[in-house]
C-alpha cells in the first residue's frame, strides 16, 4: 500500500480519469426521445461516472481533513512506502503477454510450458542446475495435467499452432 | 410446494455416484485451497468454474458447492497448525486452536474444529431450507423499483462491511458496474465502450473478469512478497474429541451457529465476521471467559460452528433474491447464469430440483469434509509447505486456460490479464477486488431494473420513494452509508461535552 495521503491523491486521480473518460465517450451516444425516459444508452454510465468523480473527491476531502497538525504544531508525516518487489510482477506480466502472443504461432501447450517454466525460475530467483531441472520437470508435468483435465476430460479445444499444423 | 417437498425434490440428483464423486472432488480441491495460506475459496471456485462447462447445471453446482464448503472448513487446519489462517474466516479459530497445538493438542483441535464445522454447516442449511422459500415468496411481489433498491443495497452493504474504507468499497462497486455496462445497451442495443471491436460489443464475459480479479490479482500480490518463510507444522496425534465434552458444548455451538447463519445471510458479512462475532459473544458470556485465548476447545468450536453456518446463510439472499451475499455466491450466480438460469424467486417455481440439490449438496459436502477432515487432516497439513514458486505458475496457467475455455477466444485471456493487472493496481490504493466483482455481477440487475422503473414511471424519479418496499430499501441504504459517520459524529460531540 502507498502512504495515506498519496493513496488518497491516487484514488482521486483514478476516479477523475475514469469518470472523465466515461463522460467523454458517452457524450457522443444518441439521446433517444419518446421512450418514457428518453436519455439513451449513455445515461446510466454517465450517472456512474459522476458518482465516481464525487466519491474520488470525497476521498480527497476526507484525507485533507485528517491531516490536521498535532499538539506540537507539526502535521503527521506520511507513512513510509514499504519496499515492494515490483520486478517479479512486471516480469510475470511480460511473460504472460509474450506467451499469449506466441500462443497463436506455437500453440498453447508449448507457450504454456515456457510460461510455467520461466515463471518458476522467476519466482524462485535461481538458475542453479537442480532448480532448473526441477522447474523443467514440474512444467512438463503441469502441462500434461492441463492437457488431460481440459482437453481430454472437459473437452476444451486448446489453442493450436498456426506454424506447426 | 412446502419446505420438506422442496428439500427432497433433488434426492434423485444427489444419490447418483457421479454427483457424490463431484462433491468429493470439489471437497478435496476446496480443502487444498483452504489449507494453503494465500489460496482462498473464491480463487478455487473461480479457477475451477470453467470445468463445470462439461457438466449439467446440477453437477456444476455440486462441484462448486463442494469447493466452497471444503475451503471454508479447511482454513482452520493451517490456523491451528501454524497460526496462519488458510482463509479469512479461520482467523478466530487460530486464537485458541494454535495454542492448543502448542500444548500438543493439535489433533484434538482439528477434531473439535471438524465436528463444530459440520454441525454449524448443517445448522446453516437447516435455516436455509426454511428461510429461503419464505423470502422468495415475499420477493415475488417485487418490481423493478424494489430490485433497484436491493441491488444498490447489495453494493452499499458490501462496501461498508467487509473491505476497509466504505468510500473505496463504493468506488470498487462502481468500477464493477461500469465494466458490466461494456457491450450492447440492454434497452436500445447501442454498443457502449466497444471502440469498434466486435468482442467488446458482445460485452465482457463473467469468468475472465472474475478469474482476473480474484486469481491473477492474487498471484501478482503473492509474487511481490520477496521472502518465503518455512512453516513449522505442529504434530497431529489423536483427532477424535471427547463425546461428552462435545455434548456439553452443544448449546454454545447452537448459539454460535445461529449467529453465524444470521451474519452469513447479510450481504457481504461472510464467515470472517461471523466467526469473530460468535467468538466475541461466547467469550463475553461464557463461564470460562478468562480462559478464551489461552488454548481451549470452546474457542475453536465457537469460531468454527459460526463460520460454517455462515455458508448456509449466504445462500439465503442468493437463492431467494438472486443477490450475491459474498464473492463465493457471486461465482455460483455466475455458474447459474452460464447455464441460462436466473437465480431469484422464480427459480423456486421453475427448478425446485436444482434448489433442492443445492440444499442437499451442502449437507453431503458437510458429511464428506467431516470424514475427510477426521481421517486425513495429517496428510492435508503437508500442503502448507507447498512452495509458491510451484503454486503461483500453476494458478496462472489454470486462470489462462479457464478464461479461454468459455468461448475459445484469446480475447478473453487479454481481458483476464487486464483485469488482473487493474485489480493489482487498484488494490495498491486500497480498492479491493471483491466489491468490483459484486458490482460486475449486480450491474445488469441494477441497470435493467433502474431503467425499466424509470420507463414505467415515464421518467418520474419519485417512483423509487412512493413504493413502500423500495422506499425502505433506499432508507436502509442511506443508513448503511451514512450511519457510521453520523454515529461517529454524535460520539465526538458527546466526548467534547
Amino acid at each position: 500500500m502507498f502512504s495515506v495521503k498519496r493513496d488518497s491523491w491516487l484514488t482521486f486521480i483514478v476516479c477523475s480519469v475514469i469518470g472523465a473518460l466515461v463522460l467523454i465517450e458517452t457524450a457522443g451516444y444518441p439521446v433517444l426521445k419518446g421512450q418514457g425516459f428518453g436519455r439513451g444508452p449513455g445515461f446510466y454510465p454517465q450517472v456512474l461516472a459522476w458518482a465516481m468523480i464525487g466519491l474520488g473527491l470525497l476521498i480527497l476531502i476526507q484525507s485533507l481533513r485528517r491531516k490536521k497538525p498535532d499538539a506540537t504544531g507539526h502535521a503527521d508525516r506520511p507513512e513510509p512506502i514499504p519496499s515492494v518487489a515490483y520486478l517479479p510482477v512486471a516480469g510475470l506480466m511480460l511473460l504472460a503477454v509474450a506467451s499469449i502472443v506466441a500462443m497463436d504461432y506455437v500453440g498453447f501447450l508449448f507457450s504454456g510450458f515456457i510460461l510455467t517454466f520461466l515463471s518458476v525460475l522467476l519466482i524462485r530467483a535461481s538458475l542453479r542446475g537442480r532448480h532448473v531441472v526441477a522447474g523443467f520437470i514440474y512444467s512438463v508435468g503441469m502441462l500434461v495435467l492441463v492437457y488431460l483435465v481440459f482437453d481430454v476430460f472437459v473437452g476444451v479445444q486448446l489453442p493450436g499452432s498456426s506454424l506447426f499444423k | 410446494m412446502d419446505a420438506f417437498d422442496l428439500l427432497i425434490a433433488g434426492l434423485p440428483n444427489i444419490t447418483k455416484p457421479y454427483s457424490i464423486f463431484l462433491i468429493l472432488a470439489g471437497n478435496v480441491l476446496g480443502i487444498i485451497f483452504g489449507v494453503v495460506p494465500g489460496l482462498t475459496a473464491t480463487m478455487g471456485m473461480a479457477i475451477f468454474l470453467p470445468m463445470t462447462f462439461a457438466m449439467s447445471d446440477v453437477h456444476g453446482m455440486l462441484f462448486l458447492i463442494g469447493i466452497f464448503v471444503g475451503a471454508c472448513y479447511a482454513g482452520s487446519i493451517s490456523a491451528i497448525l501454524v497460526n496462519i489462517p488458510g482463509t479469512p474466516s479461520a482467523i478466530a479459530t487460530g486464537f485458541d486452536g494454535y495454542l492448543m497445538a502448542q500444548k500438543g493438542e493439535a489433533g484434538r483441535a482439528i477434531g473439535y474444529s471438524t465436528l463444530a464445522s459440520a454441525l454449524g454447516g448443517l445448522f446453516g442449511v437447516l435455516v436455509l431450507v426454511f428461510a429461503a422459500p419464505i423470502l422468495a415468496s415475499f420477493a415475488l411481489e417485487f418490481g423493478a423499483q424494489e430490485y433497484t433498491g436491493i441491488a444498490l443495497l447489495g453494493i452499499s452493504i458490501v462496501s461498508y462491511i467487509s473491505f476497509g474504507s466504505t468510500v473505496k468499497g463504493l468506488i470498487g462497486g462502481i468500477i464493477g458496474l461500469l465494466l458490466a455496462s461494456i457491450g450492447q445497451d440492454v434497452i436500445t442495443g447501442y454498443p457502449r465502450f466497444a471502440f469498434g471491436s466486435k468482442d467488446l460489443e458482445a460485452g465482457l464475459e463473467m469468468i475472465p473478469v472474475m478469474v482476473g480479479f480474484f486469481g491473477v490479482t492474487e498471484v501478482l500480490i503473492k509474487i511481490e512478497q520477496t521472502t518465503e518463510g518455512r512453516s513449522v507444522v505442529a504434530k497431529i496425534s489423536k483427532v477424535l474429541p471427547s463425546l461428552s465434552r462435545l455434548v456439553r458444548m452443544s448449546p454454545m455451538m447452537a448459539v454460535s451457529s445461529l449467529i453465524g447463519t444470521f451474519i452469513g445471510a447479510v450481504p457481504a458479512a461472510g464467515g470472517a465476521i461471523a466467526s469473530m462475532a460468535a467468538y466475541g459473544i461466547q467469550k463475553r458470556f461464557s463461564k470460562r471467559s478468562r480462559e478464551y485465548g489461552t488454548g481451549i476447545a470452546e474457542g475453536v468450536v465457537a469460531a468454527e460452528s459460526a463460520n460454517n453456518a455462515a455458508v448456509g446463510g449466504a445462500f439465503v439472499p442468493m437463492l431467494s433474491l438472486g443477490i450475491p451475499g459474498d464473492p463465493q455466491t457471486a461465482i455460483l450466480i455466475g455458474a447459474l447464469m452460464l447455464n441460462g438460469l436466473a437465480p431469484g424467486p422464480m427459480l423456486f417455481a421453475t427448478r425446485p430440483d436444482l434448489i433442492s440439490t443445492i440444499y442437499l449438496g451442502n449437507v453431503v459436502s458437510v458429511v464428506v469434509f467431516s470424514l475427510i477432515g477426521l481421517a486425513g487432516a495429517r496428510y492435508f497439513a503437508h500442503l502448507i509447505r507447498v512452495p509458491r514458486h510451484y503454486l503461483l505458475p500453476a494458478i496462472m496457467i489454470f486462470c489462462i486456460i479457464g478464461s479461454f475455455a468459455i468461448r475459445n477466444t484469446v480475447f478473453d485471456i487479454w481481458v483476464l490479464l487486464a483485469c488482473g493487472l487493474i485489480g493489482y493496481l487498484l488494490q495498491k490504493i486500497g480498492i479491493m477486488p471483491a466489491p468490483i466483482i459484486l458490482g460486475f455481477v449486480l450491474g445488469p440487475i441494477l441497470e435493467d431494473n433502474f431503467r425499466r422503473a424509470l420507463i414505467i414511471s415515464d421518467g418520474d424519479w419519485t417512483t423509487f420513494v412512493t413504493r413502500p418496499i423500495s422506499l425502505a430499501m433506499l432508507l436502509i441504504n442511506l443508513f448503511v452509508l451514512t450511519g457510521p459517520y453520523l454515529m461517529a459524529l454524535a460520539r465526538r460531540k458527546i466526548t467534547n461535552r
